[in-house]
Parts: C-alpha cells; structure tokens; sequence
C-alpha cells in the first residue's frame, strides 16, 4: 500500500512539476505579449491556449493515473 | 493564426466525431462496455476541461488588456473535472482505467494537430526558397 501512495505522489508530482514551469513561461510571455501589443491579442492568445492545452495534458493524466494508482494500492 | 473560437470548434468536432466513434463501437461490440464507456466518459471530460481552459485564456486576456491582475490559471478546476470523469467512470460504473485515460488525452491530441497544422500553415511549406511562400 505504501508503494502504491508513493509511486502514486511520484507521479503526481513530477507532472506537476513540469507542467508548473512550462504554464508559468507560456502565460508570462502571453501576458507580456499582449502587454505590449494589445492589438495581436487574439493570435497570441490562440497560441497560449495550444501551448497550455498540450502542456496541462501531462498533470492531467497523471493526476488520473495517480488516481488509479492509489485505487490498487488500497 | 485561427481565432481561438475557430480553433475550439474545430477541437469540439473533432472529439465529437471520437464521441461518435465511441457510441458506434459500442453499439456494434457491446461485450466491450467497459472500454467504450470509459473512452466515452474520458472524452467528454476531456472536452470539458478544454472548453473551461478556452474560457480562462480569454477571461486572462480581457484581465491584462484592461490592466488588472487575475488570479490563478483555473488548473485545480481543469484537474477536478478530469479526476470526476475517472471517480464516475472508474469507481462509481466500474469502466476500465485506461481507456478512460484514452478518452482524456482526445483533445490534447487534437489540440496538439492543429496547433501543427495551423503553424505549418503560417509558416509556409518547409522547402520553399528563403521561406517565401508561393
């Protein structure tokens, strides 16, 4: 059970952990795109949402694989 | 580049045709329940969390150009959606986990599609001189 919880943690977490960096870099370059050119708005904010749709997809799974993790490790 | 209203319709279509697809192979095998159920339930709770990360990209951007400050990026939100879809379809009817892990990355992957496409499409064919495009 233990092995479960932390291979479970493991999971979670290094997920998160890149997911973290990669989402902070795309919304403050997005942020200070638009910052300064308020008129290419909707392409730099299309291009965030690709960016953080691929990089949110990893935490995400993990999150669900942790899930099932902890539910075989009960 | 798209507008991010063009591009959410064309990644609802795409995991509609998927949904489609899924309701189909149910309908022919359905010995095979707990496969398609749980790629059906991971579809739409993929959908989901993409139309809410669509609605906060905007709702961020409306925020810097009116020059206030948000808060947060609506992840824990994203990620609730994502562990429901798992709780129902692999606790509460008992589907199977990956498949429901299958359903979930439906979007992302056709996120990740059209986002090269659509940079394929802005940039040019790769071997046209001096990257011009014809």
């Amino acid at each position: 059970m233990v092995y479960g919880l932390l291979a479970a943690a493991i999971v979670f977490g290094l997920g998160a952990f890149g997911a973290s960096i990669g989402n902070g870099m795309i919304f403050s370059k997005t942020i200070e795109g638009i910052s300064r050119q308020p008129e290419l708005r909707g392409s730099l904010q299309t291009t965030a949402f690709i960016g953080v749709g691929l990089v949110e997809a990893l935490p995400i799974i993990s999150l669900v694989l942790a899930f099932i993790l902890m539910g075989q490790a009960e | 580049m798209d507008d991010i209203s063009v591009v959410m319709r064309k990644i609802s279509r795409v995991t509609f045709f998927f949904l489609f697809l899924g309701c189909l192979g149910w309908a022919i095998k359905p010995e095979w329940e707990i496969y398609f159920g749980g790629f059906l339930i991971g579809a739409v709770g993929s959908i989901l969390f993409t139309w809410q990360l669509a609605w906060k990209v905007i709702r961020i951007a409306d925020l810097v150009v009116g020059g206030r400050r948000g808060r947060g990026f609506g992840f824990l939100s994203r990620a609730a959606i994502a562990l429901l879809a798992a709780v129902i379809s692999v606790r509460t009817l008992g589907y199977d986990p990956a498949a429901t892990v299958a359903g979930l990355i439906v979007t992302p992957m056709a996120t990740l599609v059209l986002g090269l496409s659509s940079i394929r499409r802005r940039n040019g064919h790769p071997s046209d001189e001096r990257g011009e495009k014809q």
